[in-house]
């Protein structure tokens, strides 16, 4: 069979992959809970103001995303995230 | 009485637990103890500077304790906590997996920590990384670098 040379057809495929490479960091990582703990994961899910990015941004499942917030909120009470960065 | 697992981050005042970590944590377990908590595993979590300042600390020791008790403890041992002035802030939460499968996991993290910092120090060449103060060197011990001699710049004019 010969390779579809369509460019709408590649530009979707190439769409398709980049959607899969953005897929959930929780998912891939199997991790059934987010530790409040784990700084070097949480920082990379909030901005430089200290704001949680959406799920949009993130490609964060809908489960995760939940407790990915509870845990950025625990992470804050404790001061290991600002609520506000200067 | 239905017992639950716990883990629970304490907020530790720097200079106290620098000074005296045993005898600070000490006074944290035997009010934990009091309220029917068995201690499964304490450790120091960290030592690091606050993200925001509270009630004037910058910095905190944070102790990590896994324990079991009770699921009226946590509320009775809240109000002997706030007593204790060593502690800034404190955290309780129930966990919903077996006490060991999180002890577990966390000697694992601190394994992958521990070599991760081993590699970044031998990467970098020197040092860890963090902004904690150096070891101070022992009598007679060679400085990590040469110092180079500089000419006074002036000595000309």
């Amino acid at each position: 069979m010969p390779r579809n040379t369509n460019p709408a057809v590649k530009k979707k495929k190439k769409l398709k992959k980049v959607i899969e490479k953005g897929k959930c960091r929780f998912t891939k990582a199997r991790v059934d809970e987010v530790d409040y703990k784990d700084l070097a994961t949480l920082q990379k899910m909030v901005s430089a103001q200290g704001k949680l990015y959406g799920r949009k941004r993130t490609g964060t499942m809908s489960r995760f995303q939940r407790k990915l917030k509870l845990a950025v909120k625990r992470a804050r009470f404790l001061a290991l995230l600002p609520f506000v960065a200067r | 009485m239905k017992t639950r697992d716990y883990e629970a981050m304490f907020l530790l005042d720097n200079a106290a637990a620098v000074a005296d970590f045993d005898g600070t944590t000490g006074s944290i377990d035997q009010i934990l103890a009091k309220h029917g908590a068995t201690i499964v595993q304490k450790e120091k979590w960290d030592e690091r500077k606050l993200a925001y300042e509270i009630g004037g600390h910058k910095r905190a020791t944070y102790y990590l304790v896994y324990f079991r008790a009770p699921t009226d403890t946590v509320a009775r041992m809240a109000g002997d906590l706030k007593l204790n002035d060593k502690l800034i802030r404190h955290l309780t939460i129930a966990l919903d997996e077996p006490i060991e499968v999180h002890v577990k996991k966390r000697a694992e993290e601190r394994e992958r920590l521990a070599e991760e910092s081993r590699k970044a120090s031998l990467a970098a060449g020197w040092g860890t990384g963090d902004d904690r103060p150096r070891r101070r060197r022992e009598d007679g011990e060679p400085e990590a670098f040469e110092v180079p001699d500089v000419p006074e710049l002036n000595e000309e004019a």
